[in-house]
């Protein structure tokens, strides 16, 4: 290996003064700055998003009088590395409202909640779909592994061409030795660019003062730079490999430009496509008919537990509506209405504890089925760097489907049992569910409030807010995911060198 | 002069080649395929979209039974897919399919199909995508060194010295070019158009002013890419720097603007979110009902009963909060459209996305057919209200108050029945094709204008080339 340095050096330098780099190194630079810029805009819309929901969430605990009114909406900050890997950030919504009435799931899974407008509870406006993500995992998949096939693909064919690669020989240079220090020079030379990327956006982001970054913010992005680096070092070797195949630099590097396309483009493309045209959407009906068995289920115990009620005998008192899950009362005395309601919460709470345990668990019968398709796609996509990588980036950004879904309703779930442990504590689930009137001062006289009429909370305007300093915290724990695609990146290389050691030592050198 | 000559020897040189070999045969490969699954998909979806018609009729019809019913009903209403999808898809899986509505407002876009939020966003197989990836790198891949190449060989300075005019040179060398990529073109669209042909489902003869309109602004963008190639070509004297800038140049304009406009016009526009206008909801609403003020307590019996002065104010509080309502929510989706249409012109920077979204206006599908629909449902709403408060004039049980309590609004609504067939029915219609080239006329002038500029472009920068 004694040539192995001046092949490596000559390589790098020569590399570094072409205008190919200069070139790579500009557009590069360029675009990050553009996309970084502009993401780093758009977190601060989302940060100011956030903010109002914090502002939403302290209203809402301040506004409860009585525990029907009671709720906690978990809201889950923005996170600055999703400007580093999207993943599902802001595709399944970052709220999940914590009470008795809803199932502790985000919006479009929450079937118990009465939703108005599917788009508009979505944030997002939906129409900006049709255009791509753009954030730095992208820009390296997509821009940086072209301008490497365009720097790494003319290595070899073009000494050949120049008939360099003959003259060299005339030298006691090992081939392996030769490919090596090839694959080294436009690695380092292409990692100027990534390090540039990578130091640039994480700069954008950590010095805006609207964004807090984590401790292990520059561990992340480090491992995720590392991810880069060895998802280029698979385009380099490609790149070479192709170069030592063909004669031409221009024909390695639209044969690379070729390789390139199939895989960034093509192969995961046909792939989504085809997985997604061939396995069926699990349909919504199973699961609405469920629901509306269990409905009825709920419906059957109040029907049972009105049966010998005097209210019975005159329904005009009474009103059922849909989304109630209790019944509303017109023309009585409050005093009779509290009564009557401490019976029927005592009677039906635990039949709608029991019917919602048996909807979340057909809602995630249904999400299983759902996330087949991704599974499927997932796992034939393994082999794929690109693939490989964006696990890798959003694994560690927290943005991939296990932090940004399972892991976040796991965690609402939890604190769920711990917020009606608490109710329970405070006899939330007695008369303080409707009222803070102690029974032994309720009179035939209360006076009704019309703009509450449709509630279950029964309150006079006077009355206190809940005391709920002792009230259980959400705080989210974020997860560290390690990316195990880092090791199959590396696997890939090594495969890769020996193939292209293997290719160049018994590849012609005119 | 000559140009014949150079047009056939163009065609010979690279038509043996390995690269376009490889990529005329992926293309016709692609368009075949993409009838075979087009037909499928659009079957697929002309199902579900006829089940929830039939879904909603019987529906309607069983609330015919009393007119107070059918105010309060809930229709579903969903756009009909479109049979022109195989030219874009324009992620049409990704976006509402249809509203619900009744008399007194209409929900916002809502999906009304299987909706799988975990898929991640592809590119689909479509006439456009094919042109848009495949045959714009092909053409670039065969015209980056149509004259870098030939002065590299000293050809060029063989064919000069031959008196050969260079204006010839350079029209037959696109002619030849052009000619060549447009074979697999015609093969693939010739061999889609039978398969579609052979289908009884499409009515394939009202597709083909649309597939010849589409047909247009092929041709623009062939020789676009084309154009780009040669000019970049005649500014270079080395293949290598030739083709490296037709890289740059797909790159920046395919893949970065288009990619990236979105992102801009986020700035650009902003939209209210769903809390702060559900604030600004609640708000109004206390303002009207203070004004408005009204007890229920004495409503305990009013049926058969003339609606007493109070309820008069809460069915004046309760009109005008549905008209805040609609007023916000509608502007809400006319900002989200405006935020769209920013990132579109954005977009458009870019001839390629002009493409992409010429193509998306005439298959009437994804964000151009959403739009278009929304504005017809829109008008629809305004018919079926008008019907709804003609037929009530008629009833003479009625009070002629309509507002959205239907837990209490039917009792002074008319009990008696109403005929199906006459309610206003919802059918979308795709814009015509007067219409839809009106629409896309723009955009082929701007295809256009880009070629002449290139053409121009490419003739100076050869006439002042150093062949040398």
């Amino acid at each position: 290996m004694r040539h192995f340095k001046t092949i490596l050096t000559h390589e790098f330098q020569n590399q570094i003064k072409s205008f190919k780099f200069t070139l790579v190194l500009a557009i590069t630079l360029m675009v990050t700055v553009f996309c970084v810029y502009i993401q780093v805009q758009d977190f601060a819309d989302r940060k100011e998003q956030y903010n109002q929901q914090i502002e939403r969430k302290q209203d809402m605990l301040q506004r409860a009088r009585v525990f029907s009114e009671f709720g906690i909406p978990i809201v889950i900050k923005p996170n600055p590395l999703s400007i580093f890997a999207k993943g599902y950030e802001e595709k399944l919504g970052n709220e999940i409202t914590i009470s008795w009435r809803n199932l502790p799931e985000f919006s479009r899974f929450d079937f118990m909640r009465k939703s108005k407008d599917t788009v508009g509870s979505n944030e997002k406006n939906p129409y900006l779909n049709i255009f791509t993500e753009f954030d730095v995992t992208r820009i390296v998949i997509i821009i940086l592994s072209i301008l490497t096939v365009f720097v790494a693909a003319p290595a070899i064919s073009g000494e050949r061409e120049n008939k360099t690669l003959q003259l060299l020989y005339t030298n006691p240079v090992g081939r392996v030795e030769f490919f090596l220090a090839k694959y080294l020079g436009n690695l380092i030379t292409l990692s100027i660019p990534l390090v540039f990327v990578f130091v640039s956006a994480a700069a954008m982001v950590a010095l805006q003062p609207f964004i807090q970054v984590e401790p292990d913010f520059f561990l992340r992005v480090l491992l995720m730079m590392i991810g880069c680096l060895l998802f280029i070092s698979v385009f380099t070797l490609l790149a070479l490999i192709i170069s030592t195949a063909t004669s031409s630099s221009s024909r390695s590097l639209t044969y690379g430009l070729l390789v390139w396309m199939l895989l960034v483009f093509v192969y995961p493309n046909a792939l989504q496509y085809t997985v997604e045209k061939n396995m069926e959407i699990p349909s919504l009906s199973r699961l609405e008919k469920k629901k509306s068995e269990l409905y009825d289920a709920f419906a059957q115990a109040k029907d049972k537990f009105y049966q010998n009620h005097p209210l019975n005998k005159d329904r005009s008192y009474t009103i059922h509506k849909g989304g109630q899950f209790f019944t509303t009362f017109i023309g009585v005395t409050q005093k009779y209405v509290f009564k009557h309601k401490r019976k029927e919460l005592k009677a039906l709470l635990p039949e709608l504890f029991e019917m919602q345990n048996k909807l979340m668990r057909a809602v995630d019968r249904y999400r299983s089925k759902l996330t087949q398709r991704q599974k499927l796609v997932d796992q034939l996509s393994l082999p794929l760097p690109n693939h490989l990588l964006e696990q890798t980036g959003t694994k560690l950004a927290n943005t991939n489907r296990y932090a940004r879904d399972i892991d976040i309703r796991n965690q609402a779930r939890r604190f769920r049992g711990q917020v009606l442990d608490y109710i329970r504590s405070k006899d939330g689930f007695g008369y303080k569910f409707f009222t803070q009137t102690e029974p032994i001062h309720m009179t035939n006289d209360m006076e009704d409030y019309p703009d509450k009429y449709f509630q279950l909370s029964y309150y006079r305007k006077d009355y206190p807010r809940l005391d709920l300093q002792d009230r259980p915290k959400f705080t989210y724990k974020e997860p560290f995911q390690f990316p195990v695609e880092i090791f199959f990146l590396i696997g890939l290389n090594l495969l890769l060198i020996v193939l292209g050691s293997h290719l160049f030592s018994g590849s012609k050198v005119i | 002069m000559f140009i014949k000559e150079i047009i056939i020897k163009e065609i010979k040189e690279n038509i043996t080649t390995s690269k376009f070999l490889f990529l005329a045969g992926g293309v016709i490969v692609l368009f075949m395929l993409n009838a075979m699954v087009s037909l499928s998909d659009y079957q697929e979806r002309l199902e579900n979209y006829q089940s929830i018609r039939r879904a909603e009729q019987k529906a309607q019809k069983e609330q015919c039974e009393q007119f107070s019913n059918v105010v309060f009903h809930k229709l579903r209403v969903v756009k009909k897919p479109s049979a022109e999808s195989f030219i874009t898809h324009a992620k049409a899986d990704k976006l509402p399919n249809g509203v619900k509505m009744d008399f007194f407002e209409i929900s916002n876009p809502q999906y009304f199909k299987p909706l799988d939020i975990y898929s991640k966003s592809f590119i689909s197989l479509d006439w456009t995508n094919i042109l848009f990836y495949l045959i714009s790198f092909l053409c670039l891949s065969l015209s980056y060194n149509a004259l870098s190449g030939e002065k590299i060989n000293r050809t060029l300075q063989l064919v000069l010295s031959n008196q050969v005019p260079r204006a010839s040179v350079i029209t037959g060398k696109f002619t030849g070019l052009f000619t060549l990529i447009m074979i697999p073109i015609l093969i693939g669209m010739i061999i889609h158009i039978i398969i579609y042909q052979l289908s009884p489902e499409i009515a394939i003869e009202k597709t083909r002013p649309f597939i010849a309109l589409f047909f247009t602004g092929m041709l623009l963008f062939v020789a676009l890419n084309l154009l780009t190639g040669l000019l970049i070509s005649s500014l270079t004297k080395q293949p290598m720097v030739s083709l490296s800038l037709c890289l740059i140049v797909w790159l920046v304009f395919a893949v970065v603007i288009p990619g990236t406009g979105w992102l801009w016009s986020k700035q650009m526009v902003e939209i209210q979110s769903v809390h702060s206008i559900k604030v600004r909801i609640a708000r109004k609403s206390q303002e009207l009902l203070k004004m408005n003020q009204y007890s229920l307590k004495s409503k305990s019996s009013w049926k058969g009963k003339a609606p007493t002065e109070g309820l008069l104010k809460r069915i004046h509080y309760k009109q005008k909060e549905q008209e805040i309502m609609n007023r916000l929510w509608h502007r809400r989706i006319q900002k989200q459209f405006q935020q769209t249409d920013h990132a579109i012109e954005f977009a458009k920077i870019s001839p390629y996305a002009v493409f992409r979204f010429f193509g998306e206006t005439i298959s009437d599908n994804g964000y151009s057919g959403h739009k278009h629909f929304y504005h017809q449902i829109q008008n629809f709403h305004s018919t079926y209200k008008d019907f709804l408060r003609n037929r009530d004039q008629k009833y003479e049980d009625s009070y002629h108050k309509f507002w959205n309590e239907s837990w209490m609004a039917p009792h002074w609504m008319s009990s008696k029945p109403i005929n199906y067939e006459a309610l206003p029915k919802f059918t979308y219609e795709r814009p015509n094709f007067s219409e839809t080239l009106r629409k896309a006329k723009g955009n082929i002038l701007y295809l256009l204008l880009w070629c002449m500029v290139l053409f121009a472009g490419t003739f100076i920068a050869f006439v002042r080339y150093d062949v040398r």
